[in-house]
């Protein structure tokens, strides 16, 4: 008997039955975290030195010959880039070479970043109070506030303010910039605040957004032509661009959500916006230097990745729950009464909903507690409560998500209880019971 | 737009998820079989296949040659297969070879039950000698790759080879003979 060719019968693996489960793909690209991109970087910046001294040889006696200086301060980065589309011709253009521009590293704005040291870097202006508003509080009084501005031109700010609505109330006021690119400009701004509500870990980007990853943590990017600024849709479909930057020949967008090692309750939604506005010539060059700039950024602090290892990610999610569980009074008082303290599920008598409602007779429920780990180096609890039909009821379903950080803070009472069904015999919802 | 798989993993080297999640999408079927065929239980197939995925897109930009993917990746695969083996401390399959009853007879084919019969001895063989046949029959990789990708000597795997095959030979003349 040739055992060789039974093996190589039995171990074909076209003949190996089994597929992996449901989501595993997704639960890989959860756990991907921002490759070391020292070595890539490194490549780059030794073919763009190859490149520029190539284009040296060639330029220099031109330049010299004709005695012009290109004076523009934006296009820092055209020699690398023509050079790096000449020495390789299949690479696309819209990805030369910016690896051998200068760059400062700041701490700026609860993020670091590296910018070309050719541009500049400005604050935008502090909002005037106003009112007798505390000074620390004006900023809250604007939908979303302008950091600052990072480029080769630096547009004033103006703001409108606050307005008193008659019912009550007030109307945020709205900071804009003064855009008015010429040739060769960039101009990137960073603002901070959310004005959609969109959660990063559960709604899809609308049209033209696609997912990608800034300092650690997934984020939204958009890259359009023209000079209008396109703004996520608000949750009821309504919004879109409110803004234009003249002269701008493409627009690039990134919605970043805040880092939950400074916001625990704010995290998965998005905090930081950058847009980026490039003006040509050499329009790919800048739109490089603008796309490294922000492959640079970290949050400051950093992200704190969650455990690789399978054994110590399982044992902090545990730790997790049962801190977060243990913080679950002040959100669903009745929840203790309900939820067992650790990942599984448990059979209840319920008198009262977990979130407050009495229930006018007991209702027999199964109260379940799960655990994940989500892309933004947090944590998914999700509480469910299911209850089977009967004759004076119907099935139902109530599920609160929370996202909590590694300690067990975070915004657990601050999303979730979607898709729910309501319980049956509220006293006062006019259900049976 | 169309990618080769080529050009999925230059993108995927120089950071870009998206491609990333396309490679994932292409090979993890097949890094999902070759860690069941070492490791023959399906929740520990899972996570070192996903493991692997892990290793691969941190190790990424490392690859200088990307038509090289497929021995580089295969080789990361069968390595977390090994590594979580080893931390589990399942150096060992738990089933002596000679408690292992004959297999019935489902078709009354002399050749399927030989091919059987050897696949449950495979199952009983050390992980490292599994992965080693793996990589040879199941995979076809000529000795050298073979050595290469479990990052021991030729001379060892020629010699682990010989050793296994030796063995699998006795045990099913034995079994032949019960």
């Amino acid at each position: 008997m040739d055992v060789e060719s039974l093996l190589r019968d039995a171990l074909d693996l076209r003949r190996v039955w089994g597929e992996p489960s449901v989501g595993f793909d997704r639960r890989v690209m959860e756990r991907l975290r921002p490759q070391s991109r020292r070595r890539a970087r490194l490549i780059g910046s030794f073919v763009g030195l190859a490149a520029v001294l190539a284009l040296a040889a060639v330029a220099v006696p031109w330049y010299l010959g004709s005695g012009i200086h290109a004076g523009l301060p934006g296009l820092a980065a055209s020699a690398s880039a023509s050079a790096a589309v000449s020495a390789s011709p299949s690479e696309p253009a819209a990805s030369p070479s910016a690896a051998l521009m200068p760059t400062t590293h700041v701490k700026k704005w609860g993020l670091e970043f590296d910018y070309p040291t050719a541009w500049s870097l400005a604050a935008a202006p502090p909002i005037a109070a106003t009112s007798a508003i505390p000074s620390p509080l004006v900023n809250s009084l604007y939908a979303r506030q302008i950091l600052g501005y990072v480029g080769t031109a630096t547009p004033a700010t103006t703001c409108t303010d606050p307005v008193a609505l008659a019912g009550g109330g007030e109307k945020s006021g709205i900071c804009a910039s003064v855009w008015s690119l010429g040739p060769g400009d960039v101009v990137v701004r960073f603002q901070k605040g959310d004005i959609t509500s969109q959660n990063i870990l559960q709604d899809l980007p609308g049209a033209g957004v696609t997912m990608t990853t800034v300092g650690g943590l997934p984020a939204w990017f958009s890259r359009t032509s023209g000079t209008a600024i396109p703004e996520l849709p608000m949750p009821d479909g309504t919004g879109g661009s409110i803004e234009s930057a003249a002269g701008a020949e493409t627009i690039l967008v990134w919605e970043l959500p805040g880092n939950e090692t400074r916001q625990a309750g704010l995290y998965p939604r998005t905090n930081f916006r950058i847009v980026a506005a490039v003006r040509g010539p050499l329009a790919a060059a800048l739109e490089a230097e603008v796309r490294s700039l922000v492959e640079s950024i970290n949050y400051d602090p950093p992200v704190v990745p969650l455990p690789v290892d399978p054994a110590a990610r399982a044992a902090l999610g545990q730790t997790v729950l049962a801190s977060a569980l243990g913080q679950l009074s002040p959100v669903l008082p009745k929840g203790s009464d309900c939820f067992p303290r650790e990942t599984g599920s448990k059979s209840a008598s319920l008198s009262v909903a977990p979130d407050g409602p009495k229930l006018s007779k007991p209702l027999p429920v199964v109260c379940s507690v799960a655990i994940e780990p989500n892309i933004m180096e947090t944590w998914t609890v999700t509480l469910t409560v299911t209850w089977e039909a009967a004759s004076d009821r119907p099935a139902g379903r109530w599920v609160w998500v929370g996202w909590v950080n590694s300690k067990g803070q975070g915004g657990f009472g601050a999303y979730g209880k979607s898709l729910n069904d309501e319980f049956p015999y509220e006293v006062g919802s006019g259900k049976p019971g | 737009m169309v990618q080769t798989k080529r050009e999925l993993v230059m993108a995927a080297r120089d950071g870009d998820r998206d491609a990333f999640a396309s490679l994932v999408s292409l090979e993890s079927r097949d890094a999902y079989r070759l860690t069941l065929s070492i490791l023959r239980n399906p929740h520990d197939a899972e996570d070192a296949a996903q493991e692997a995925f892990v290793r691969a897109w941190s190790e990424l930009p490392r690859l200088r040659d990307p038509d090289a993917w497929l021995p580089w990746f295969r080789r990361v695969t069968v390595n977390s297969a090994l590594e979580l083996n080893r931390r589990r401390g399942n150096g060992h399959a738990t089933i002596p070879l000679g408690d292992i009853e004959p297999l019935p007879l489902p078709d009354g084919s002399g050749h399927v039950v030989a091919r059987d019969q050897v696949s449950r001895l495979v199952g009983c063989l050390d992980q490292g000698d599994r992965a080693l046949l793996v990589l040879r029959f199941g995979l076809d990789l000529e000795l050298p790759d073979v050595a290469a990708t479990l990052g021991i000597p030729l001379g060892t795997a020629k010699s682990r080879l010989h050793r296994a095959l030796a063995r699998l030979r006795a045990e099913l003349e034995a079994t032949d003979g019960r």
